[in-house]
């Protein structure tokens, strides 16, 4: 990808949690406006992968973040949370010293969330909690969405849309993405990259005819049926 | 004598008023119940020998508050209460019956008694009050932030660790002042209601943190009054208070929102 900026660098990255290898030596690199999903098994240490790129868990290697280009995470759902009354708004400048009211607006009007702000984010959709996170990311000034498994508690209609929108980020706000995903339908309509893990790397680069389902079931174990459809 | 009353009562609900809020919204309402009566343990063993036991549970309680926070991965914060508050409960127990200490005392601390405060606990509410409100002051957003959800805070940058540490050892210290006024026993109750009402009908962070506080003096000036009118404990009438507040508000929300 000659040209292209490198906006996040992953190098020999190792998890090792409890005693258990969680991530062995993974290496690769973000550009700016590229969408990389991440595959992979459950507890194939997807999830860590984003948590130690935000510096969550303890890892040894590199990883080295762009200046001016910082991460927003989007978890798969807020399983801690706790019972404060928060409205929508309230999540997306929560934690903020400084904010503009001007890029909340913008925020909320590019994720549609705007008729929501002042509804309780806990009664929002899964999709609508999802959006109002990615808001948050946006005022924050992220640059890089760490998505774990956008889609994977919402309804089609909702997983098209939040594709949509992702679509729309790349190409208008250059935005780039880590997405942690299973389906390799959406990776192959949506991703620009791939990165194939297991504890280790098994394939990283292009959604194309490397990405088989020799490779998949090579990630996956041998007991994987794979079924290709349309997005 | 009623004025300088409601006027602790007053400052020591808007202390725990405060404390309310981040106790509810952090789902810790049983570690302020294993601490307040962790805290008994503590009053036992300033008895046994012979020190003021308003400043050993300065010392004692934020370090069991801290003792709750750590507890390893394995075991859950609600394990480690459970443990800690029978046994330190117990020890209270075991201690004051092997030393045959004055019973009137002990009953003091378990149910409180407002209208027994004196200059010096005042005094010692004063220097701490003022300490948890500076604390909520200087870290409010990481405290709302880790209430919310700590993993997002702490993706966000928050040292969540710091944050839960140091709200369990001011936790501590703001049940320490209160236990004179409200017992050991009903202190839990006053942790709880406040922002359990306010979060039943509130909605946005800045509206409930105010609401919480002002449930709180509600709470507080009206069990003191039906205390001084009515000649009943003190601990017990704001107890009794709130919880028919909480019930009027329950109810009020349950036909009219049908949630």
């Amino acid at each position: 990808m000659a040209g292209k900026k490198v906006i996040l660098r992953v190098k020999d990255l190792s998890v090792v949690l409890d005693g258990r290898k969680i991530l062995e030596n993974i290496s690769f690199e973000l550009y700016e406006g590229e969408i990389l999903a991440v595959l992979g098994p459950n507890g194939a240490g997807k999830s860590t992968l984003l948590k130690a790129i935000l510096g969550m868990v303890p890892y040894t290697g590199e990883v080295y973040i762009a200046p001016g280009y910082k991460p927003g995470y989007i978890p798969q759902a807020l399983v801690d949370m706790g019972k404060l009354p928060a409205t929508a708004r309230d999540v997306i400048v929560m934690g903020f010293k400084e904010y503009s009211p001007e890029k909340v607006m913008e925020a909320a009007e590019k994720l549609d969330i705007k008729a929501h702000l002042d509804n309780l984010f806990v009664n929002l959709s899964g999709g609508l909690k999802q959006r109002t996170l990615i808001a948050k990311a946006l005022v924050y000034g992220s640059k890089i969405l760490l998505l774990d498994e956008p889609t994977s508690n919402l309804d089609i209609q909702s997983q098209k849309r939040f594709y949509g929108i992702l679509k729309q980020l790349k190409e208008k706000d250059r935005i780039s993405a880590i997405m942690v995903s299973h389906d390799l339908g959406v990776v192959s309509s949506y991703a620009d990259r791939v990165l194939c893990l297991n504890v280790r790397m098994y394939y990283h680069g292009a959604p194309g005819k490397e990405l088989n389902i020799d490779l998949i079931r090579k990630v996956y174990g041998h007991d994987v049926g794979v079924i290709i459809h349309d997005h | 004598m009623i004025i300088e009353v409601l006027i602790y009562g007053i400052l020591v609900s808007i202390v725990s008023g405060i404390l309310s809020y981040f106790v509810v919204a952090r789902n810790v309402e049983f570690a302020g119940v294993g601490i307040s009566h962790a805290a008994f343990g503590g009053v036992a063993i300033a008895m046994v020998l012979g020190i003021n036991p308003m400043w050993f549970l300065l010392v004692f309680t934020p370090l069991v508050g801290i003792l709750i926070a750590s507890s390893p991965r394995n075991l859950s914060e609600n394990t480690a209460i459970g443990i800690l508050f029978p046994f330190f409960m117990s020890l209270g127990i075991i201690l004051i019956y092997l030393s045959q200490q004055n019973l009137s005392l002990v009953w003091s601390y378990l149910f409180g008694n407002i209208f027994l405060v004196g200059r010096g606990d005042f005094l010692l509410f004063l220097i701490v009050g003022a300490l948890v409100v500076l604390y909520v002051f200087l870290f409010f957003r990481e405290l709302v932030f880790s209430s919310f959800s700590r993993e997002l805070a702490r993706a966000y940058g928050v040292n969540t660790t710091f944050i839960n540490y140091t709200f369990m050892a001011v936790l501590s210290l703001g049940i320490v002042v209160s236990i004179k006024m409200l017992g050991i026993v009903l202190l839990s109750a006053f942790l709880v209601l406040p922002a359990s009402i306010s979060f039943l009908i509130s909605k946005g962070v800045g509206r409930s943190f105010v609401l919480t506080i002002v449930f709180s003096i509600v709470m507080s000036v009206f069990g003191i009054l039906a205390s001084y009118w009515l000649d009943l404990p003190s601990g017990a009438s704001i107890v009794v208070v709130g919880t028919a507040i909480y019930l009027v508000f329950y109810l009020f929300r349950k036909v009219f929102s049908g949630a």
